[in-house]
């Protein structure tokens, strides 16, 4: 499991720095803080949920989701955007 | 020298070489040095493995605090046993008319009730508690789980011989150092089903744990019993033998019991009742049945060794698990593991003459997280837990009482000790229904992170504890479950059942 989420941990990771490249975007210090800590936190949500319904700890489960999950996405699409638009104004 | 191509000089790599050699010069003299594999075993670790954030106390003081001036001797009549000392008639017993799990509530048309529900029960319950359980559980007296621990093929193992017997210069007893026996004890426990292995050394302390009105100390070279039985009465729920243990038994072998988890937490509408229900006592029984187990095969290994061995004579294993390290001690009365919460049966508790170390009481937070908790005591159905925020050494009296059994409110506590400061259980309304144990927050399974990360998180800061006790509740992990058809239909290649659940859950 841990094995897998490293794996899949990598490739995003490479994806984004790939894609930012190709669309000659750059990231500040911040954004890229913000978006590391949002692509943690992404992890650590998808790890919990999937360990609470191994768990049979469906309503935690969602709940994680639900509170693990909304920020993180926060946290992902903050930077894009942040980058996005500065890109647009240039 | 210009390092384009390497950063890395023949100076520096030389100046490099020079320092680890000198490191590894060190190294290897503050390392220990193994001749052969005979050296190397003993010097594997024989403490009590534990999570990386237990942290380990001085001997003999547990996170709870003890007055072991003040603390009588348990077992006494006079005080009763900790929490088993039931005024009886109680519907507590199993096998009480009005228990919900006597047989005669059984009810085919529900869930939970049906002739499945009482045959998993009552066979779960085989040699777990009694010999004859069976019969016991269908309203036949109780022989007592003293019977339970005698040894039950006597002759079944060649005896070794002791020292003095002519036969013991022909069979030398095993022989080595308190590691290496603590070491031994702990491999072949875990073999034989313990979930975690403890130990402790015989003081005064440890003496206050024991039956203390059947247990008995002298300077004899076997253990015997008297003759004398102390007969069932207040605070006594079976006759007990009395017995006489040598003082070269000056060692306890603490094995901690698991028992199912998912059934443990199949609790139905207990509210209504306050009852332990069939499924849910049948883990509890299984328990029972594992601690025999355990119990008869540790003392076959230790009679095999040529070494003196009990039947676990503690009545307070809570307190004995605390001493050696097993467990902390909970709101709840009972014992709160770091990895199983209070998701566990027991802790065996056999007395020895073999020599092994003793392993220090710990501290993970637990009981301070219980100042701040209370989910136990919210969940429990029939008012037992108390709910203030500081332990006590106060003995108070119950609060409601059972008057439909003759006990008014208000009657003064005479079930539990002085000389413990914690929150008095109030034995007069436990009924023995899981929702404490079941539903510690310390129980969760270890599949999400975050148990772990939570867990170490209390360990260190309290600054925390009520944000966690809160979420508890938020996120629904004290929400019982009810659906005990769930479990006759679950499917058993994926679900995690039976004894084997601490193992399996990622613990």
């Amino acid at each position: 499991m841990v094995f897998l989420e490293g794996i899949l941990l990598g490739i995003v990771l490479l994806g984004l720095f790939i894609w930012f490249r190709s669309k000659k975007m750059s990231l500040t210090w911040y954004e890229w803080l913000i978006g590391i800590v949002g692509v943690l936190l992404l992890f650590v949500t998808v790890q919990n949920f999937l360990g609470s319904v191994t768990e049979s700890e469906i309503k935690p489960a969602y709940m994680i989701l639900l509170f693990g999950g909304l920020p993180a996405v926060i946290l992902l699409v903050l930077p894009w955007q942040l980058a996005a638009r500065r890109s647009k104004k240039a | 020298m210009s390092k384009f191509h390497s950063t890395l000089s023949r100076r520096d790599f030389v100046k490099a070489l020079g320092l680890s050699g000198a490191g590894l010069g060190l190294a290897s003299a503050a390392a220990p040095a193994f001749h052969d594999l005979d050296e190397l075993i003993p010097s594997a670790s024989n403490k009590v493995s534990h999570p990386w954030w237990v942290k380990e106390r001085e001997h003999g003081n547990p996170t709870i605090e003890v007055d072991w001036d003040m603390l009588t001797p348990s077992f006494s009549l006079k005080n009763g046993l900790d929490g088993f000392g039931y005024p009886s008639p109680y519907p507590g017993y199993l096998v009480h008319e009005d228990a919900l799990t006597n047989p005669s509530k059984m009810d085919q048309n529900k869930p939970g009730f049906r002739m499945e529900d009482y045959a998993l029960f009552l066979a779960s319950i085989q040699r777990g508690l009694f010999d004859h359980s069976f019969d016991e559980s269908l309203g036949v007296p109780p022989p007592g789980p003293q019977i339970n621990n005698a040894d039950p093929t006597p002759d079944a193992w060649p005896d070794w011989g002791r020292p003095g017997e002519p036969k013991f210069k022909k069979v030398p007893r095993w022989s080595g150092t308190p590691e290496e026996a603590s070491k031994m004890i702990t491999a072949a426990a875990h073999y034989f089903g313990a979930y975690k292995v403890g130990f402790l050394e015989v003081d005064d302390k440890v003496k206050k744990l024991t039956f203390a009105d059947a247990t008995k100390w002298a300077d004899c070279d076997q253990p015997y019993a008297t003759g004398e039985v102390i007969p069932r009465g207040f605070g006594l729920g079976f006759p007990a033998p009395v017995k006489v243990f040598p003082n070269k038994m000056k060692y306890v072998i603490v094995l901690q019991v698991t028992q199912p988890f998912d059934t443990m937490r199949i609790l139905g509408n207990t509210k209504e009742t306050g009852h332990m229900q069939p499924m849910n006592a049948s883990s509890f029984a299984l328990g029972y049945n594992q601690r025999l187990t355990l119990l008869i095969r540790m003392q076959t290994f230790l009679r095999v060794l040529g070494y003196l061995r009990s039947e676990s004579v503690w009545c307070y294993n809570t307190g004995g698990g605390a001493l050696a390290g097993i467990n902390e001690i909970g709101r709840h009365g009972i014992g709160i593991s770091p990895e199983l919460g209070s998701a566990y049966r027991v802790n065996l508790g056999i007395f020895t003459d073999l020599p092994v170390v003793p392993t220090p009481p710990i501290d993970g937070g637990m009981t301070k997280f219980c100042e701040t908790c209370g989910v136990c005591a919210d969940l429990c159905p029939n008012e037992a837990i108390s709910k203030e925020k500081e332990p006590t050494w106060e003995l108070p009296p119950t609060k409601l009482g059972r008057p439909e059994y003759g006990i008014p409110a208000g009657t003064p506590n005479t079930w539990s000790r002085p000389g413990v400061k914690n929150w008095h259980v109030d034995y007069v309304r436990c009924r023995g229904c899981s929702y404490c144990q079941g539903y510690c927050v310390f129980s969760q399974q270890n599949f999400a992170s975050m148990h772990n990360i939570i867990k170490s998180t209390i360990s260190n800061t309290t600054l925390f504890n009520k944000f966690f006790a809160d979420s508890d509740r938020l996120f629904g992990y004290s929400d019982v479950d009810t659906d005990f058809d769930g479990w006759w239909n679950r499917d058993s290649s994926s679900s995690v059942s039976s004894l084997n659940y601490a193992r399996l859950l990622g613990r």
